[in-house]
Formats: C-alpha cells, structure tokens, sequence
C-alpha cells in the first residue's frame, strides 16, 4: 500500500548497514520476532508509541529490556526510531525491510491460487518452470480457492496470469452470449 | 424443429471446440477506498487516462486521476457493488459506445446500453468516447441552413449545418420546446438527430421521447439518457457519448443535429466528481478544466470539407478519378483549379463527383439553465463565449403569451448569416431592426397618447411583427411558409388590421395559400430566391387574401 517515506529511509540506512556487516539474516530475523513480540504485548507497544511517555524514558526502557538480546545495529536504528517518536512505523520497516532483503537476493514472492491442492510434483514444476521465466528464485505462496474449480491462477506483483476452469468458463460465457 | 436443435448443437460445438484455452493476462489492482461513486485503486500502474477498469459485479469504472501512490476511479455502477480490498483488472481500452446507424430510434443510456426494452442494439463499430476534435484543414464555413421550424428563429438567429447555438434561459421557459421543435423539423431531411439528457427526470425524458414518437420524429433520432438518478460519472460522460454518435455520421458525409440538455447539469455532475477526486475546486467550487471540458465537447461540431474529383461522364465510382487530384470547392484556387482542368478535359466528356464521406456536418445546440436571468455566471459566460451565438429566453416574453419567448435584442448567430436561405434573409432584413426600434418606442409610448404618425407606424407595425413571431409548440413550419408570413408582416401588409385579426390571420392565409397558391410555395422552395416579378406576385396574393378576409370578418361580426 502507500509507504510511509520516513519508513523508506530508516529501512534503506539499516540495510545498508547490515549488508556491510554481512548480518542480513540476523537482523531480518530480530526485526521479525521483535514485531512478533510487539503484537503479542499490547503494553509495551503501547509504551512505545505513546507520545505521552518523553522519548529519552523509551530508548532507556527499551535498551534496558533489549541490550545484548538482538543485534546491536538493529538495536541502535530502534532506538533511534524511538527517540524520534516514530514507533508506529517500526512494522512498516520490518515489512519493507524483509522485501528489500528478497530484492536483494532476487527473489520473488508469487501468489499461487488453484482449485485443488497441488502435488508435490506440480508444485515443483510450476517453480521451475516460473524461476527459468523471470530468471529469479521464486517463493510460492499457495492459497486453494474451490471456486476455481481447477487450473491455476499466479498473481505475480500486479500481474495476473489466469488458466482457471471459473476463468475459462466465465469468457465461454461472454462469447456465446 | 428437429433440425434446428441439431444446428444449435453444432454451432456450439464448433464454437467451444474453437474456444481459446489460452492462459490470459491482466494487470490488476486493489480498491484501497470506496464511495460515493469514487474508488481509490492502488496498483493498475500502466493504466491510461479515462481508461476502462473491471471492478467484481459486473461494475465498470473510468480511471480519472492518475496519482503516484493511486488510482482515482469513477464508478459507472452502484458503489455499494463495490468493496474494499476488491481485485481491479485493466481492460485495456479507452471507455467506449458502439456506433451505426442502427441506433435511430433508440433510446440508449452513455455507454450504449438500450433503455427502451427494444432488444440488443448491432452496432456498426465502437468509438472512443472521448475523441479529439477536427482540425482547421479540413472544416470549411457554415455555409448550409438547419432550418429549426421557428419563424423568430429562422428569420433572425439562422442556425447553420456544423454551427453551435446556445439555447439559455431560466427555468421553465420554452429551452427543451425549442430543442425539440428542431428535431421534429428535420423529418424530411437527411439530419440524424440525437437528444442528450443529462440529469433531467426520467419522467420529462419519457415525455420527450413520447411527443418525438408522436410527431413521426423518432425513426431519425437517438435519445441518449442520464437521468438525475443515475451515477454522476454517468452523467459526464452522456454529451461525449453522444458527440461521438453524432461524429460517426459527421465522418461519413452525414449531417447530423445533437441537442445537449442541459450543460448546467453536466457541469454539476463534473463538479460532483472533481470534488470528490479531491481535485482543488475553482469559481463556484468548479474545477478548473470545466472551461476545456465544456469547448472540447463543443468543438467537435463542426462542418466538414467536401472534396471532389473529375470522373469520365456517366461513372458513379470515384475511384474513376482521372488525374488523382481532390478539388476543395470552398477554397479559391482549387475550385479554379477544379474549372480549368475540367475545360481542359473536356466538359462533355467528364464531370465532377464529390468523394464521398465528405462534406459532413455536427450541429450542436446546447442548453443551458439561468438562475433568475443570471447569465454572468460561471458555466452560462463560458458556454455563451465557446458557442456562435445565443438563443436567449425570457421569463417575462414568455408569461406575456410570445411564445417562443426569445429576447431579440441579445440573441445573436455569429456565423449562421451566412447559411440563411436568401429568400428568408430578403424578407426578414428589416425585422430585427424594425423589433429594436418597437422595443425602444414601447417603453416611452406608454406615457403619453400623442404620438406622431411615424411614431404611432413604428408601433403598429412592431405589435403586429411580434404577433407573427409567436408559435405553436411542435408545428415547425416549411421555409416557404416562413416566408410568405414575414413577408406579409414586415412588408406592412397586416398594419390595417387589429392584433386579434393578425393571430388568425396566419393559419388562414397559409391554408389559403396551400388550397390556391401551392404553385407559389413550390417556387420559393426550390429557388429559395424572391425575384421582383415573384415580390410583386406574392403581394398581390396576399392583398387579395386581405379582401376576402375582411369580407369573412365583417360577416362573422
């Protein structure tokens, strides 16, 4: 959806830094289980996004809670994150974050809906077939929507290819009416 | 019957088995908001201007504005159809109506789909609805008549093949009578005539369809319908959508007449949509392209160029052409061109065919609604500056009983002069002249009694002038009509009678000259020219008339 701009620069200078540091995965991961850990307790986001409580009592609690438990980069854009009021984009930069890591390694997320759960088999050729086409590793996120009634529908960013039967039959019905 | 079932079979056989299985690919977005007939859309980025998108059921939409994080999407279907988080395809194609001829009697809503229950509607080709207007190169001057049936029209604001006229007017007071006064005129011509309504009642709509339908007019004629209840964005788009009707017969050598009713309620429903696209307001709370997008649409009326060539005598076909060259008639050189070349060929042996698809025309007469006679405001001084001339309407003529209520002192046709029958410009020459000076003279005149002759001449004569000037609702009348009564007003031949004796007079001498004098009609028909002999002729008919019809009013006294 729309992105917060300052969002996009904090993600930008942690990625940066990590690249450096070569700790890509590691504060991917953090960044995860921190946003994990923010929707599980509601106080603490609470805490932090709260304009009520001044910003140098935040970054205290925060690092206090979190010194030496994730990585120290990762540690030190939170609190900066903090200490300019800006919690409230903190999941925002973990989405991007993680997107801007699989651009990075070339990856590409599709979005695979078919009639019927697919085999093994299939799936595995639906993923070749589509890592030669765009010539990038692919992720397949694979959802069954019975409504198909079969074939396959890949939603691929704003792209989408549809083979299903419910396709097929709709246009059928378009032509011969 | 058997058979037929097996054919059906077949040719759905065949069909299916021909059925492309291809994989299809669409560029897709997701409604982020909805409401208000507005959808915000993200994705869709290679999506074009006023292109057509795919909501879910069956609902269309026309995306406006492009923004860098959105989409801004009209809806031309029900909001409430719509949700939040629904997938939207590109369609690929502007927004579009389906043209022909076979639309002549239809009653059709903005994107082609019939309202009268008359079945599907096979339609020659589809056009963009939005299309740019004619080039200076190939239109040529008004130069043939509209005849709109009104005496006070015909006569003093002549309206012209590809000419744009405004009819303005509160509220009530003869606008629509006119529009479709013109188009019950046009029965035996070759003008396509198509009504737009746009934010009027549906019921004032069916009326106008049934009064067309009564009077025979509908067999040439296209109602497109936005009623007050349909979607603003459906309201914009009807006058484009019907421009674009009435190009295709432009395009192809046609004459065609589009009556915009009314340009107000169009300008509101742009407002509405500009307004919630969020697009800063302007004058009024209007946008600020209301002024491009009233003369694009007016633009698009407009005479084409004819073109001819020399084709050897007695060839129907242009292709036939001998020397490959296009004369231009309207231009100088090229129709002195056009007169050499056919000296030097032989005029015996050649002669001189026009292309055909040229020489079409769009005449647009658009309406717009004063409030209390304010015609400084916003949407009426631009449409009045776009247009080439007025029509202008006034409440006070018109509860006086001159219907219709036209001001001739402020209604004007900029270029139609020159498209006047010149039958009809010999007798109506002093008319508007001898009106102002009525005008003038009526005011003053109510003070005192003692009037001198010339003065009290002046007077007579203006009463009985506009005495003439008034109509019946649906009666247009012939050109040669026209002219034998203004000749008979303005040559001073009713002076002698009383103001009740004018009113009939009219019905009655016409019926006088159809029974005695048809020859007379006929004549001024086809010459469209009053030759002196014919002048004289025609006075005599008419002082005769006189004497017969004084008789019958001494015996009815």
């Amino acid at each position: 959806m729309q992105h917060d701009p300052a969002a996009e620069r904090y993600v930008e200078a942690l990625f940066d830094v990590a690249e450096e540091h070569d700790e890509l995965d590691a504060v991917a991961s953090d960044l995860q289980d921190f946003v994990d850990l923010l929707e599980e307790t509601g106080q603490l986001r609470l805490f932090l996004r709260s304009f009520r409580v001044p910003a140098s009592d935040k970054v205290k609690v925060f690092r206090d809670v979190f010194e030496g438990k994730m990585n120290q980069h990762l540690l030190n854009t939170i609190a900066l994150m903090l200490q300019h009021q800006r919690a409230e984009s903190i999941e925002e930069v973990a989405d991007l974050f993680a997107e801007r890591v699989k651009a990075h390694r070339n990856i590409v997320t599709v979005q695979a809906n078919t009639g019927t759960r697919m085999s093994e088999n299939m799936r595995g050729q639906v993923k070749t077939s589509l890592e030669e086409a765009l010539e990038k590793t692919v992720e397949l996120v694979e959802s069954v929507d019975e409504s198909l009634q079969g074939g396959l529908r890949l939603r691929i960013g704003n792209t989408v290819y549809d083979g299903t039967i419910a396709h097929q039959l709709e246009k059928l019905r378009e032509q011969l009416s | 019957m058997e058979i037929k079932a097996d054919e059906i079979t077949s040719l759905l056989k065949q069909q299916i088995e021909s059925f492309d299985v291809s994989m299809d690919v669409d560029e897709v977005g997701e409604v982020i908001s909805v409401g208000d007939g507005i959808a915000r859309v993200y994705g869709l980025e290679n999506v074009m201007a006023s292109e057509l998108v795919q909501f879910p059921n069956d609902v269309v939409g026309m995306a406006l504005n492009l923004e860098e994080d959105n989409v801004g999407v009209v809806l031309f279907g029900e909001s409430r159809d719509v949700n939040e988080g629904d997938v939207v395809k590109r369609t690929g194609r502007v927004v579009e109506i389906g043209v022909g001829e076979s639309v002549a009697g239809r009653v059709i809503n903005p994107i082609g789909r019939p309202l009268d229950g008359k079945g599907d509607i096979e339609f020659t080709e589809r056009r963009p609805v939005e299309r740019k207007a004619p080039g200076v190169m190939v239109r040529q001057p008004v130069k043939e008549p509209l005849m709109t049936g009104l005496k006070a029209v015909d006569s003093m604001i002549p309206i012209g093949r590809g000419q744009r006229e405004l009819i303005i007017g509160d509220r009530q007071v003869g606008k629509t009578a006119i529009g479709v006064d013109t188009i019950i005129n046009q029965r035996d011509t070759d003008v396509y005539c198509i009504y737009v309504a746009i934010g009027q009642k549906a019921s004032t709509v069916a009326q106008v369809v049934k009064v067309l339908e009564d009077n025979g007019a509908m067999d040439y004629t296209t109602v497109i319908s936005a009623s007050a209840s349909e979607p603003a964005p459906l309201q914009y788009l009807a006058p484009f959508a019907g421009a674009t009707l009435g190009e295709y017969f432009r395009d192809n050598g046609k004459h065609a007449l589009i009556i915009y009713d009314d340009l107000t309620k169009h300008a509101w429903a742009y407002r509405q949509l500009s307004l919630l696209l969020r697009r800063p307001p302007g004058r009024e709370a209007y946008p600020g392209d209301i002024f491009y997008l009233h003369s694009r649409l007016l633009e698009r009326a407009s005479k084409l160029e004819e073109k001819y060539v020399i084709v050897p005598k007695g060839s129907e076909n242009v292709e036939d052409s001998v020397n490959g060259k296009e004369y231009r008639k309207h231009i100088e050189d090229s129709a002195e061109a056009l007169e050499n070349d056919l000296e030097e060929l032989g005029k015996e042996s050649h002669e001189v065919l026009k292309l055909p698809k040229t020489g079409g025309s769009l005449t647009a007469l658009p309406i717009i609604e004063t409030q209390q006679g304010d015609v400084s405001a916003y949407i009426p001084t631009n449409v009045i500056s776009i247009t080439d001339g007025q029509i202008y309407l006034v409440p006070d003529l018109f509860y006086s009983g001159q219907r219709p209520a036209i001001d001739v002192g402020i209604s004007v046709s900029r270029v139609g002069g020159n498209a006047q029958v010149r039958a009809m410009r010999q007798v109506s020459g002093s008319l508007k002249l001898d009106l102002a000076q009525y005008r003038e003279l009526e005011s003053f005149a109510q003070f005192g009694s003692d009037l001198d002759k010339a003065t009290q001449q002046q007077l007579t004569r203006g009463e009985r002038l506009y005495e003439i000037l008034k109509q019946k609702q649906y009666s247009p009348l012939p050109m040669e009509k026209q002219v034998v009564v203004i000749f008979a007003g303005t040559e001073g031949y009713l002076d002698k009678l009383s103001i009740e004796q004018v009113e009939r007079f009219e019905p009655e001498f016409l019926e006088y000259m159809e029974t005695q004098h048809a020859d007379m009609l006929e004549k001024i028909s086809e010459e469209k020219i009053l030759s002196d002999e014919l002048k004289e002729e025609l006075g005599n008919i008419v002082e005769h008339f006189l004497e017969t019809f004084a008789i019958e009013e001494e015996e009815a006294a």
